[in-house]
């Protein structure tokens, strides 16, 4: 073992103990307690705890990865998902939190009263959730063995059990302390690694750094040939689109929502969020471009490619040792993997989280032995799917779900807050629609296509948000306005419940 | 749609979770809400149609308020896509960096934060006007303990005031 893979090994070990740690039992008796920590987390906890929860695999490592392999299409990734909680603070943020539901088929329920539009949601919620766990199973697998040297099962299982563990003995509540410390971990994780790196290059002799002007160029020849610049127009707009409402269908997101006292409270932790996601984005962002300065060349590049055919998704992991020699490297690698660990661990647990509770809700009784079962359930299918599927980009992988939740549920939560006129028949279409068209054109796009850059067509098949959230939106107004059914009968007393500020919140209730 | 019949009292006391679509009576009056308030009850001197109607007023106004914003921040950033990938634009260097990195990059980050504290600020105005018509204490819906604070301070502060340290 080298002493980078001890490191290494050992800052995984310190973040997995801390975590077990925060979620260690005790704590948590309801089922109310299971599910949103009784509603107790104040503003500031809560922005910390979703912005930790949100911050996965695909922002720590994916971004830095994307930017390094097809440099400025990289970079509209972190704005996409800060806009993502602009659109969700602009639309959701107060009526989702006044609506009163825990989960979105609760708020599915609420607004429709409609059995089947409730088992579409449920459908839909654990699909996103189930097929979102795979790249963070994935990304566990690519850390480790790229700086712990470990085999490529080892971290999906390591971050499986430790999920299970916080998630089965804990519930939620001690999750919301543990995704709230995991926020500041990752961001020291990165921003510690990232003022070394910067001291580090800056003093670097001119000569030893590759051009600087390589650095700008649109696409390294080690990652594939350049696209044509239109291509790349509607590749990063169809991104944009599908990250920004795409936020608005997260379940492990909008879950966090309720745990609001308020909807005045939950339009303030979207703000503070918004802050602490842009802070940390300035990071992938510089290191992104730091890896594009040392490994500018094709040499370099080639030579990144050769050491055991690694992704682009580990330039963070291998930054360090770039750019420091023995001990120093070391410590940098092993603290950036840790923080990588911090990423696996929130999201997954915050996702298997609300998918479990959704799961034991429709199909288990709400009990908390059914949200113990559903947990199960929540991270077995994705550990099977992840050892059976090859490797996608990090950063793409999420991108995909993003595009099937902001087609599937987007339109149909945005309409519902927003427009008295749907009807349950409109939503139900409307969903049905953008599940089917944004799962099937991905589908097709990944089996016809190889790299995320291709020509005309296709690349509406593999970024395919462009049409396909502006489809199920048509969709759903034109059934609800011309078919036959009619808004639901209490619409107008949900409408008020939605957006009715509270008002005597403040002094009778917590 | 589909209405599944009402499940008994009896099932919904048991300590247990859904088994069907709860009615929309139970949905509504959960976890303490102001669910009279919300349901359109008289408000102040204001009658049951009047406070609705006043809560219909601030419902449209929030959602001009979140399309303006949010459309607007869409239309921005095609555009400004549409200039670096159309114009030369984004070969100009500002500091030894072309455009094209720093817009994206770094610039979009501002506007973000702008414009979520502005539909904050233009928010909590919307709901305090709000408050003001329906004839309730202007100081309560906006959060005593938010950055915007009433100025003038009318109520003590609430007793749950403990710390959100901000």
């Amino acid at each position: 073992m080298t002493g980078e893979q001890i490191t290494v090994l050992f800052a995984v070990g310190v973040v997995c103990a801390l975590t077990l740690l925060l979620g260690s039992p005790g704590l948590s008796r309801s089922t109310s307690d299971f599910f949103v920590a009784s509603r107790r987390v104040p503003p500031w906890m809560n922005a910390s705890a979703i912005a930790g929860e949100f911050l996965s695999a695909a922002s720590f490592l994916g971004v830095a990865g994307l930017i390094l392999a097809h440099g400025t299409y990289g970079l509209w990734f972190p704005v996409g998902y800060t806009a993502g909680f602009l659109i969700l603070l602009l639309f959701m943020a107060a009526p989702l939190r006044r609506s009163g539901a825990y989960t979105l088929p609760d708020f599915v329920v609420l607004r429709f009263r409609s059995a089947l539009m409730r088992r579409m949601t449920v459908i839909v919620v654990v699909a996103a959730g189930w097929l979102y766990i795979v790249p963070q199973l994935h990304g566990a697998s690519i850390a480790l063995s790229a700086t712990g040297g470990a085999p490529g099962w080892v971290g999906p299982l390591l971050v499986s059990m430790v999920v299970l563990f916080v998630v089965l003995t804990g519930g939620m509540r001690s999750v919301t302390l543990a995704q709230a410390v995991q926020y500041w971990v990752k961001l020291t994780a990165l921003l510690v690694p990232t003022v070394f790196i910067l001291l580090q290059v800056g003093l670097w002799d001119r000569l030893q750094l590759p051009a600087i002007d390589g650095a700008w160029s649109t696409s390294l020849a080690a990652f594939g040939p350049a696209g044509d610049p239109w291509a790349e127009f509607s590749r990063s707009t169809s991104v944009l689109l599908a990250l920004m409402m795409g936020t608005l269908g997260l379940p492990h997101v909008l879950v966090r929502f309720y745990t609001n006292p308020d909807g005045a409270a939950a339009r303030r932790t979207t703000t503070v969020l918004m802050g602490l996601l842009v802070l940390f984005y300035l990071l992938p962002v510089v290191l992104g471009v730091v890896a594009r300065l040392v490994w500018g060349t094709p040499a370099a590049a080639g030579e990144i490619a050769r050491s055991g055919g690694l992704s682009h998704d580990t330039a963070i992991l291998r930054l360090p040792a770039a750019v420091f020699e023995g001990l120093s490297s070391d410590l940098l690698t092993a603290l950036i993997a840790g923080g990588a660990f911090a990423a696996f661990l929130s999201t997954t647990s915050g996702l298997v989280v609300s998918v479990s509770g959704v799961l034991s809700q429709e199909f288990f009784s709400g009990t908390v032995r059914g949200f113990r079962l559903g947990a199960l359930l929540a991270i077995a299918v994705p550990l099977a799917v992840g050892t059976a599927t090859s490797e996608l980009a990090l950063a793409g992988a999420v991108a995909m779900v993003f595009t099937f939740t902001a087609s599937a549920l987007a339109p149909v939560m945005l309409l519902g807050v927003w427009w008295r006129g749907l009807t349950a028949q409109g939503a139900i279409w409307g969903m049905a629609v953008g599940a089917v068209s944004s799962l099937t054109a991905q589908v097709l796009g990944l089996a016809l296509g190889e790299g995320p850059v291709q020509p005309g067509a296709l690349q509406l098949l593999v970024s395919p948000a462009l049409w396909c959230v502006p489809l199920a939106f048509t969709v759903t107004v034109v059934v609800s306005r011309f078919g036959r059914g009619q808004p639901p009968a209490h619409t107008d007393a949900v409408m008020l419940r939605l957006h009715a500020p509270e008002v005597p919140a403040r002094q009778g209730r917590r | 749609m589909s209405s599944p019949e009402e499940p008994s009292p009896a099932a919904w006391s048991a300590a247990r979770g859904p088994r069907a679509v709860p009615s929309v009576r139970e949905a509504l009056l959960s976890r303490g809400q102001a669910a009279e308030h919300t349901l359109g009850a008289e408000q102040g001197n204001l009658s049951r149609a009047e406070s609705a109607a006043a809560v219909r007023r601030l419902m449209r106004a929030q959602l001009r308020l979140a399309l303006v914003l949010g459309v607007g921040f869409f239309v921005l950033l095609v555009v400004v896509g549409l200039l670096l990938t159309a114009t030369p634009i984004g070969a100009l260097l500002l500091a030894g960096v072309p455009l094209a990195w720093v817009v994206p990059g770094v610039g979009f980050f501002p506007v973000l934060l702008g414009t979520a504290w502005l539909f904050q600020r233009r928010a909590e105005a919307n709901e305090r006007r709000w408050a003001e018509v329906v004839g309730l204490s202007p100081s309560d819906p906006a959060a005593p303990d938010g950055p915007l604070r009433p100025s003038t301070p009318a109520t003590p502060p609430a007793p749950d005031a403990e710390g959100e340290p901000r």
